[in-house]
Parts: C-alpha cells; structure tokens; sequence
C-alpha cells in the first residue's frame, strides 16, 4: 500500500476519541479484576464470619489502605507506562512512599515485641499459605489487566507486564483480606508483599510477549 | 518557521476531536520527519524505511488516545517510532545486521588490532615478495583479484592461483609455530 492512500484512510478513520479514555479502561479493568478475585476468595476460602463488623478492626483498615493503595499507584504506574514519553516519577513515588511507612509500621511493631512474639507476629498461622493464595488468586485478575494495557502502547512490555501484574497482585490480596485474619503488620509487610510480587513477576514474563504490539 | 512540535500540537488536539481534515494534515506534516529517523537508524534500502514509516503511522493512528497533553507530541510520536524500529530490528533478525558488526570491528583501531597486525607483518615477511604483495592486496586491502594480478603484473587467475598457494604456505607456516 501506498503511503499517501495509508494516510488518506487513517484521517477517514478518524473518530473522535474522548480524553481520559486509557485511565478510565485501566480503571475500569482494575474494578473488575477485584471483583473476580472477592468472588474468587468467596467461592473457594469464603471470607471470615465477622466481616461487616471488621472494618472496625486496625488490622483489618491496615490492611485493605495497604493493598488497594499498592493496587491504586501500580495502576497509576501501568497507565504511564502505556502512554509513549509519559513520565513515571509520580506513581513510583506513591509506591516507594507505600512502602516506607509500612516498613515504618513493621519497625515500631517489632519494637513493641519481644522474644518469641516477635517471630509470631511475623510468621502468624498462614505465612506457609498466604503468599502461594495471594499469588494463585492474582492470576484471576491478571487477564483483565492486560486487556485494558493491550488498548495501551507499553514501550517496554516486560516493565507493563510487572505493573499489570502489581496491579492484579495487590487486588488479589485485598480479596484476601476479607478471608484472612491475621493482625500483624509485619505479617502483612512479608506475605502479602511477596505473594503480590510472584504476581508481578508473572506478569512480567507474559507481558514480554502478550504485550507487543 | 515553527517548530514541529508547534505545528504538530494543535493538529493532534483537533484529530482527537475528529476533525479529519487535521489529521491527516498531522500524518502528512509527520511522514517526512520519520522517513528522516528511519533513514538515519536503518541500513537495508529504502523499502523497509517506508515499511516502517507506515507502521509508525498505524500505531500513531490506532494509539492516538495514549497521547498525554501535558506531553511533548514529537516525543510521544517518536517513542513509537523508536518502538517499532527495534521491533522490526527484532522481527528481520539479527542475521542481517552482523556485516555491519563485522564493518566496524574492521574500522576500530584498538590495541588488540595493532598486536595483530604487528603478528601479520612479521607473518608476511616471510613470505616472497610478489605472494605478499598479493595476500596484502586481496586480504587486508579489499581489492578484487583483476586489481591485484594487475598490480602485480599477472592474470587474474594467475593471481588466484598464486593467492591460494601463498595462503596455504602461510598457514602451513602458522601450524607449525603452534606445534
């Protein structure tokens, strides 16, 4: 085909696109992806007995502000990482600063321990099988995600696949959340996180081919 | 005259309004800017260059709504572009690139090179004169073997023979040095 004939169809094709129509795809896949996984958690684990009355327990606050504000700044990151040239200072601040105050949190929990309870906290009842149902449960999220960042134009497929995964990961874990009923933050810092990031991880080794475009 | 970021802005804000009269006035303001980056970048004729050009301009069209305006619209236009040559780079195979490979180890003037070419000089003084003068010109100069025969004051298949002979002297010279 001819290149002057390739642009006269393009500028045919040329319907109006409405702004903010990548963030709300990302958004709208990341809302669905969440609501597979609570399914998911409820079909397979069921979610604790107590829950309507949780939301009064810290632990329970701790957790959700931590997994949805790591599903909230990946999104952010993957919707930057889909858009040629955007920068991606901002979201990766908001993870790093996500980080550091839950890192905060582990430190002055530890400190308040001693001895044994220390490991206890860390370790609680489920460390064994936390991460493997927080990484399993994320792979339910994780084709969502890559549909919306297929629409995107990831310059690195591999890096969007990880953010894809991030994002499928922490919701996950925010579906965890309503079945598990650990309290210790140090607990959350350790098994949710690594649970998250085997999600991230395969999403990165997907993402290297699903992704081009 | 303005710049292309200046004249490329406001037609992409309006191409992503639908008007499609600006749009294809930002392909056509486009295509030469990247025919000008693919030319630069690629090595195999100008039939991939428009290839690529034309892939560019499809993933311009189909991505359009990635486009941030709080971001350069040349950087984001040549962020694709850069995307799809090294995909192209990546689809044709590195095969095709290794002459290029081998034109710069040729032209680089490295130490290594220089303990080389001293090893191939004491090589070569070796050999009799006409033979060297022949390898040297075939070999390390580039000439054709019509050049060098002439050169040297033989037919070419005078040459070829005589080539293939001091070669296989040299190396026969090289093997036993090494055994």
């Amino acid at each position: 085909m001819n290149t002057d004939d390739l642009i006269e169809a393009l500028a045919r094709d040329a319907r109006p696109v409405p702004a903010g129509r990548a963030a709300r795809r990302i958004a709208c896949c990341a809302a669905l992806g969440l609501a597979a996984t609570v399914a998911v958690v409820g079909l397979t684990l069921g979610y604790r007995p107590d829950l309507p009355g949780a939301a009064g327990d810290p632990a329970f606050v701790m957790r959700q502000a931590y997994t949805l504000s790591i599903a909230g700044f990946s999104a952010w990151l993957l919707l930057r990482l889909g858009q040629p040239g955007a920068p991606v200072r901002l979201p990766l601040a908001g993870l790093a600063a996500t980080l550091v105050l839950v890192l905060g949190a582990v430190i002055l929990e530890q400190f308040a321990l001693s001895g044994p309870a220390r490991l206890d906290a860390w370790l609680g009842q489920s460390w064994r099988s936390c991460t493997v149902s927080v990484g399993l449960i994320g792979l339910t999220a994780t084709p969502f995600l890559f549909i919306a960042t297929r629409r995107l134009a990831p310059a690195r497929p591999g890096l969007a696949g990880f953010a894809a995964g991030l994002v499928a990961g922490a919701v996950a874990a925010s579906a965890f959340g309503l079945y598990c009923t650990e309290s210790a933050v140090s607990f959350l810092a350790s098994w949710y996180t690594l649970g998250i990031l085997a999600t991230a991880a395969a999403g990165a080794m997907v993402g290297r081919y699903l992704l081009r475009w | 005259m303005k710049t292309l970021e200046a004249r490329l802005k406001p037609l992409m804000i309006a191409g992503l309004d639908g008007d499609a009269r600006a749009w294809r006035e930002f392909l056509q303001q486009l295509r030469p800017a990247l025919q000008a980056y693919f030319k630069h970048r690629q090595f195999h004729g100008d039939a991939d260059v428009e290839d690529l050009v034309q892939e560019a301009l499809l993933a311009i069209h189909a991505k359009r709504e990635t486009w941030r305006r709080a971001d350069l619209v040349t950087s984001w236009c040549f962020t694709i572009a850069r995307y799809k040559l090294i995909d192209h780079l990546r689809k044709t195979g590195r095969a095709r690139l290794t002459p290029l490979v081998d034109e710069l180890v040729v032209e680089t003037d490295g130490v290594e090179d220089g303990a080389v070419r001293h090893d191939l000089e004491r090589l070569l003084q070796a050999a009799p004169p006409r033979q060297r003068a022949l390898i040297q010109d075939v070999r390390l100069s580039g000439y054709s073997l019509a050049e060098a025969g002439r050169r040297a004051g033989m037919t070419e298949g005078a040459a070829k023979v005589s080539l293939h002979r001091a070669l296989k002297s040299l190396m026969k010279r090289v093997a036993d040095r090494e055994y």
